[in-house]
């Protein structure tokens, strides 16, 4: 609408560079069940409201039991609002499984931890990434593994090799669709069968990181681009012609002329009066045909609307408001620049810059409070209370407090980060709104106390 | 034999302090150690929210001004303040007696003890951790996002350092006192 897309300093959608497949097959269980939280919002996909499954194991209200949690690289003792909740939840389960690099508050919770190698000793799938300079890239492994870890591909392998023949008897048990497809076949054709249609779960993972990454780069721009790619860590089409230093301070990946502008080609006219309706360069950005009934960038959804029943273009709804009450505070969470989320918070180069968490208080409602700088200052609410230094600014609304995200790990594994300034998820309230189910972190109330 | 400076594009920095851990790995400086080496000034907003200040919290990167004629140097009684074959300001620390002569003779207050040799230091360009291992920039200067620092010899009129100061408009910092620092402010 403003002119915005696909031009210099808009948002690019560009051109990528697409890999080669890597492609597994997947168990198709007869008996499988929807999520648990399904009905706890109009929108609930793949990725489900953590929020609405977790408070519906601790309710005891799913329609099945849930009885063993796995992570991967997730902190959410940290990192989703009402950690007292998210504790029970995990006492409940009889078995916790997490997989991470670090000893988290989390991994602290699980019954078996899966120590994955850092990003340094292990080498990570190949990434391709689009734009008006597109590129792959690659993050090789550099030292081994320090201590006994290893990486994520070689762990689910293993899990695959271990949990597949096991869950594929269970399956012959009860999946009826199963039992009706092996009826007749042989012992050797069930095991083909097996292998065949994702039962084995260790198929995906059966080969090196490496010989997948080649397979992806290789079956598309052949050995020459691997080689370059495993040398200099990119690899893009041209890339030797058009690479070039231009000083201490400045690299050319492509050159002007080479750079995917999709839409519009040549300079846009820059001049007060210029009439956008009648450059036929411009037009051909309003040509443009999108995959939408009208062809148009579409803001209603009538399928959301009809199918969920949830307004697509949504206006304010006064029932959602919670006002603040007189004397006392909102309070809003954030990210800092450099931590910003709590899988960093042992690092020590981090800490140097930012050693702990302060709550922002407005200046003059911290002056009549009595707060200065660095005074502890008691933060409770409906879920929780916490003590945690005080820095008053007038960067801040005088009813609204605020303190980065991140902080306040509980596990002692982590040597820096252990009790170093206050986890804001003891006292954010786990609200979640009705559309997606996902968090509404900005809803809590919270009084104040000088300690 | 070059003559080294700086010109900083400061009104591109974001404080996101990038220099500043860049220079206490490459340079081996303490953790936990403040305004060391470099630094990024800052202060506190000015006005009442919601009437506030943008432009008073903007971000100055500081450190050495690498003076032409640097107090620090003319007051040091042993010579352990010295400028190298590249117009460094350097410090020997073999030759520092802890004085702190220079400390009071600084006018950008850039020097500091450092506590585990007990002798006084400063930011020198990372001669002896880039400069002599044939590095071209300072690890301040490679790994600043935003490009706001310029590194370059002053004497080579076709290095980008010279470029830049011939087109643009800058300033060095107190200026009056006769310093002639070698970093320069683009404005």
């Amino acid at each position: 609408m403003g002119g915005g897309i696909d031009s210099k300093g808009g948002i690019i959608f560009g051109k990528s560079l697409p890999l080669g497949e890597h492609r597994t097959t997947s168990p198709i269980y007869d008996n499988a069940q929807v999520r648990i939280e399904k009905d706890k919002a109009a929108v609930v996909g793949g990725n489900g409201s953590w929020i609405a499954w977790r408070n519906t194991i601790i309710d005891g209200t799913a329609p099945y039991p849930v009885r063993a949690f796995f992570a991967y690289k997730q902190n959410p003792m940290l990192s989703v609002p009402n950690t007292a909740k998210t504790k029970e939840m995990l006492e409940k389960m009889d078995l916790v499984v997490v997989i991470d690099t670090m000893p988290s508050d989390t991994v602290m919770m699980a019954d078996v931890v899966l120590p994955e190698s850092v990003y340094l000793e292990r080498e990570d799938p190949v990434k391709t990434f689009g734009g008006a300079e597109p590129s792959i890239a690659l993050r090789k492994k550099v030292v081994d593994a320090k201590y006994d870890t290893k990486p994520v591909i070689e762990i689910m392998r293993g899990l695959g090799e271990k949990l597949s023949k096991p869950l594929f008897e269970i399956s012959k048990k009860y999946d009826e669709a199963l039992q009706e497809e092996l009826e007749d076949l042989t012992e050797e054709e069930v095991l083909a069968y097996y292998h065949d249609n994702g039962y084995d779960l260790a198929n995906g993972f059966r080969h090196s990181q490496e010989t997948i990454n080649h397979h992806m780069v290789a079956s598309v721009y052949g050995e020459e681009a691997w080689k370059t790619l495993r040398e200099k860590g990119v690899f893009y089409p041209n890339m030797d012609k058009y690479f070039k230093k231009i000083s201490v301070n400045t690299y050319q990946y492509y050159p002007e002329h080479k750079k995917s502008y999709s839409m519009i080609e040549g300079d846009l006219i820059n001049e007060p009066y210029h009439d956008t309706c009648v450059d036929t360069k411009e037009i051909s950005v309003l040509k443009k045909e999108f995959k939408t009934a009208t062809k148009k960038i579409a803001c209603v959804l009538s399928n959301l609307e009809k199918k969920q029943g949830v307004p697509s273009m949504p206006t304010w709804n006064d029932t959602l408001y919670t006002p603040t009450p007189e004397g006392k505070f909102k309070f809003i969470t954030g990210r800092h620049g450099q931590f910003t989320q709590s899988a960093t918070a042992n690092n020590a180069l981090l800490i140097d810059l930012l050693s702990e968490n302060y709550l922002w208080i407005n200046k003059r409602v911290a002056n009549e409070k009595n707060i200065a700088l660095g005074d502890l200052v008691e933060v409770e609410s409906k879920i929780g209370k916490i003590e945690i230094k005080a820095y008053p600014t007038e960067k801040i609304g005088p009813n609204v407090l605020f303190f980065v995200h991140g902080f306040g790990a509980e596990s002692s594994e982590l040597t820096l980060a252990h009790h170093r300034g206050v986890n804001d998820n003891l006292i954010i309230e786990d609200q979640y709104e009705d559309t997606f189910g996902s968090a509404a972190m900005h809803e809590t109330i919270v009084n104040i106390r000088r300690v | 034999m070059a003559r080294y400076g700086m010109a900083l594009d400061y009104k591109s920095c974001i404080n996101c302090k990038a220099c500043e851990s860049a220079c206490k790995e490459e340079n081996g400086i303490l953790l936990g150690a403040d305004s060391h080496r470099i630094w990024v000034g800052v202060k506190e907003i000015e006005g009442v929210f919601p009437d506030l200040s943008i432009g008073s919290t903007s971000f100055e990167p500081s450190q050495c001004q690498q003076c032409d004629n640097a107090p620090c140097q003319e007051v040091c009684p042993t010579n352990a303040t010295f400028y190298d074959d590249n117009g460094v300001v350097r410090v020997n620390p073999e030759q520092c007696i802890l004085c702190t002569y220079c400390m009071q003779a600084c006018p950008y207050d850039a020097r500091y003890i450092d506590d585990r040799t007990m002798t006084v230091d400063k930011c020198n360009f990372c001669s002896d951790t880039r400069l002599i291992n044939g590095e071209t920039t300072t690890a301040c200067q490679a790994t600043c996002p935003t490009k706001v620092r310029i590194f370059g010899d002053l004497d080579d009129p076709e290095s980008e350092i010279s470029l830049v100061l011939k087109a643009r408009e800058h300033h060095t910092l107190k200026t009056h006192l006769g310093t002639k620092p070698k970093l320069y402010y683009l404005t």
